[in-house]
């Protein structure tokens, strides 16, 4: 009874999840952040992904993870806007607060139905379990597939988890010598990555070249709740250190 | 902004970026394709965790919480738990004194010995609980 319960769970998921406006890192940087991805992947996790991606029906080229990662910023429900973001305070960060205190999945719910109010840390953990879990249900493997894909992207952009007041960003005017004027989000989500190039694949491959064993092995470290501070640091000193802090909040 | 700013802005996007594919491709690798290691739970690990964890007593417990009967307060409250540091995903001993040698800007630039930093880390790492 529980398994079928689940499985009508996991179909409803998959049909609330239907396209919307985007939330983070635009489409560019998500597609950059896979392409690297699967650079490293190895090559049996590889053959996963595919299989995975092959069975969604959402998705009509199984093989473009790319597209894959861009996915989660489409959906319409507004269940899972919160899991792209962790809402640390700048000035008094404190990662349980930013996550809603932290709620455990209540037993036998898949991550995709996890409560609307919980944060990118958190779901990056929890779909990454399903993941691992050979007792996840295959739609569900999917969905979290697809979730994991766009959130550690998402975890990575300082403004995402950094906010002085001004939504992370999106009150705060932005004017530069070659762009538009905009606002802080915007630039660090869409301008600052469009800079480095048009095509995604080029774009990974440059940064890749980049990529010294060390940073590797350093980088992988830590997991979700060190990386999410650290990034968290960048958007304090790195993003709205640059604007200064009258500018954030919108003075 | 300036253009210094921006350049700076520039180099810190892309390192994000790189870090996110790394990041990502391990955690992928990790739940779809994982390699036994000696990292799992219950896997004799190197150093004497009774010292690492009288160091960092001393040493960590005025941001993280080391353990759960600690007296002193905390001067920052930001920093994790010693406990979800050991449950964090990929967590081992080689994993955390990387961590530990490398500079983080939300942390101290610790020194730590080699002997400091196998106790230490074998502390960290015999919190971890047997969740998976």
């Amino acid at each position: 009874m529980r398994s079928i319960a689940l499985a009508a769970l996991t179909l409803f998921a998959a049909r609330a999840f239907v396209p919307s406006p985007a939330l983070a890192w635009d489409d560019q940087g998500h597609r950059v952040v896979a392409e690297i991805a699967t650079h490293y992947l190895t090559a049996p996790a590889l053959g996963k992904v595919y299989t995975l991606l092959g069975e969604d029906k959402d998705m009509p080229a199984g093989n473009d993870v790319a597209a894959a990662a861009v996915w989660a910023d489409k959906i319409q429900d507004r269940r899972a806007h919160n899991w792209h973001f962790a809402n640390i305070d700048a000035t008094r960060p404190n990662i349980p607060a930013a996550c809603f205190g932290q709620p455990a999945l209540p037993p036998g719910t898949p991550a995709s139905m996890g409560p609307e109010r919980d944060c990118v840390i958190d779901k990056i953990d929890q779909f990454a379990d399903e993941l691992a879990d050979p007792k996840t249900s295959r739609e569900e493997q999917i969905l979290a597939l697809k979730f994991l894909l766009n959130l550690v992207a998402d975890l990575h952009q300082p403004l995402r988890v950094a906010d002085e007041g001004d939504t992370h960003g999106m009150k705060t005017a932005v004017v530069t010598k070659d762009t538009t004027p905009g606002d802080l989000f915007t630039f660090w989500d869409k301008v600052l990555v469009i800079q480095m190039g048009v095509e995604s694949k080029a774009v990974a491959q440059k940064l890749i070249g980049e990529i010294s064993e060390y940073d590797r092995a350093a980088w992988i470290s830590g997991g979700p709740h060190l990386w999410a501070l650290e990034s968290h640091q960048l958007g304090v000193d790195g993003v709205y250190g640059m604007v200064g802090r009258q500018d954030a909040k919108g003075n | 902004m300036s253009d210094d700013d921006v350049a700076k802005a520039q180099k810190i996007a892309a390192t994000q970026l790189s870090r996110a594919g790394v990041r990502l491709a391990y955690i992928l690798n990790d739940v779809l394709a994982p390699i036994p290691s000696g990292a799992a739970p219950g896997v004799k690990t190197i150093g004497n965790s009774a010292a690492g964890r009288v160091f960092a007593l001393a040493t960590c417990s005025a941001c993280h919480v080391v353990a759960q009967d600690q007296k002193a307060p905390r001067d920052l409250t930001t920093a994790p738990d010693f406990q979800a540091i050991a449950n964090s995903r990929g967590m081992t001993q080689v994993a955390m004194r990387t961590f530990l040698a490398s500079p983080h800007p939300t942390m101290p630039n610790l020194r730590l010995s080699p002997q400091q930093s196998m106790d230490v880390t074998a502390f960290i790492v015999s919190l971890k609980k047997a969740t998976r």
